[in-house]
């Protein structure tokens, strides 16, 4: 694995245009995130992979006219993640060749271990959507973006567009209908006074 | 026990992070990569109705364009197409435009992974269609006569008469609330006197643009800025000339006269 450079993202964005190299450094950078982030949304973890790919590539595809605000560039692929799975199919679609030649030649897991790991990982993942599934979609992107991706409610604000009041409202509402669900406390954060 | 706590999601492995970035990066290098991506078409059709007959359709046929930005890949010189190009470009023409299954494109320009196709004849009145891969995330004016080619008609041997409207469509395509991003397009295309042999485009940012010349026809587009054409270098086969190319809101609004270069 190459080391990384110095550059925040802010340059590596900007340097993207000429140096693709510049752009696989934030996508070595952030692929854990998007990722993260569209299995917790999706609850697959192929169709994530995929999905994540998408993210860059729709990145790449607009780099010329987006200015990142501040220097992380996550907050603004993860915004482009939520986009992307709000319109998934279309956005499936629309890069399947890209698709296809990214994935050509991947080894799928093959170790007993691997392969159970994934098993176990897709049940879990699919409990925790179970469990806000009867939130509005609104509130489960910001569940996703605060609570499991830790992003800042500034940053979560940034990635859907929306004051960070409505982020802050967003999670205080989902913490409430979830806590009268479960008839239990939920678990504070560390982004959040409690 | 079901709460909020961060549902774990498998560690993404070194190997499998280091493979996907070399793909990705060298699919984002690579000039142009020829996909058969869905395209959306506008046509004309509605156009010609009102006007009772075609007597001119014109296609953009971004075939096979999935460049991961838009119109890479694109050349300010016509290319050679590649095997199946343009056959391609037409079956999706006439998919698009049932009124052109038995005609033949008087013109076609292919610059890299893009074919244009010129269904053109003399005469009042003129449509066409535009398509593009949705991967550029175009919107696109849905009404864009050729404009009036009775003129055209009357070309001197030596000039040329471009339409008077002049295809451009442009976004903004919004994706989020935080960016905005506008594409635009080009497109100048007209009829040729009887002398004339090249015709290079000469843009108003400098850039030069060499249109296909066939069957008494020119065609060329340039993506980017609105970057009007202001004038013409004609080739004919006694020289070059340059005629100079008034440009209205639209880029341009019809020849306005020649100048001998040399």
């Amino acid at each position: 694995m190459e080391a990384h450079s110095a550059r925040d993202d802010a340059e590596l964005w900007r340097a993207a245009d000429a140096d693709p190299a510049a752009f696989g450094e934030l996508y070595e950078r952030h692929v854990r995130s998007v990722f993260g982030f569209c299995a917790r949304r999706t609850g697959e973890l192929a169709l994530a992979e995929d999905l994540t790919s998408v993210v860059f590539l729709e990145a790449w595809r607009k780099r010329r006219s987006v200015h990142l605000h501040g220097t992380s560039a996550l907050p603004w692929l993860l915004g482009t993640a939520n986009n992307v799975m709000r319109n998934q199919r279309r956005s499936l679609r629309r890069h399947r060749t890209a698709l296809r030649r990214l994935s050509v030649n991947e080894a799928a897991p093959n170790e007993e271990e691997e392969v159970i790991a994934r098993v176990d990982a897709q049940r879990q993942l699919s409990a925790a959507l179970r469990a806000i599934d009867g939130l509005p979609q609104e509130q489960q992107d910001a569940v996703n973006l605060v609570l499991w991706s830790g992003l800042s409610y500034e940053d979560a604000a940034q990635a859907l567009g929306v004051p960070v009041g409505t982020v802050r409202s967003r999670i205080g509402r989902a913490r409430a209908t979830l806590s009268a669900s479960l008839a239990a406390p939920l678990p504070a954060t560390t982004k959040e006074s409690s | 026990m079901i709460d909020l706590t961060t549902p774990p999601v498998p560690e993404l492995s070194s190997d499998w992070i280091t493979a996907r970035r070399e793909h990705l990066v060298a699919e984002i290098a690579a000039p142009h990569r020829p996909q058969p991506s869905r395209r959306l078409a506008l046509s004309g059709i509605g156009a010609v109705g009102a006007l009772g007959a075609v007597t001119a359709a014109l296609v953009l046929s971004l075939a096979g364009a999935g460049a991961p930005s838009a119109f890479a890949g694109w050349s300010a010189d016509p290319t050679t197409p590649t095997s199946g190009q343009v056959q391609a470009a037409e079956s999706h023409c006439l998919k698009s435009n049932p009124q052109l299954a038995s005609a033949t494109p008087t013109l076609v320009d292919t610059r890299g992974p893009y074919t244009v196709l010129v269904y053109g004849a003399s005469g009042p009145g003129g449509a066409g269609c535009v398509m593009t891969p949705s991967a550029q995330g175009l919107h696109q004016n849905p009404d864009f006569p050729l404009g009036d080619l009775t003129n055209a008609t009357a070309v001197a041997p030596d000039a040329i008469v471009p339409l008077t409207g002049v295809l451009a469509f442009a976004g903004p395509y919004a994706p989020t609330a935080t960016e905005q991003l506008t594409v635009q397009l080009i497109l100048s295309v007209g009829r040729v006197g009887t002398d004339v042999t090249g015709v290079t485009l000469m843009l108003a940012d400098g850039t030069r643009v060499e249109a296909t010349v066939t069957n008494g026809w020119y065609a060329a587009w340039w993506p980017g800025n609105p970057s009007a054409q202001t004038a013409a270098e004609i080739t004919t086969t006694s020289g070059t000339m340059t005629q100079s190319l008034g440009t209205g809101a639209s880029g341009v609004s019809g020849a306005t006269g020649t100048t001998p270069s040399n």
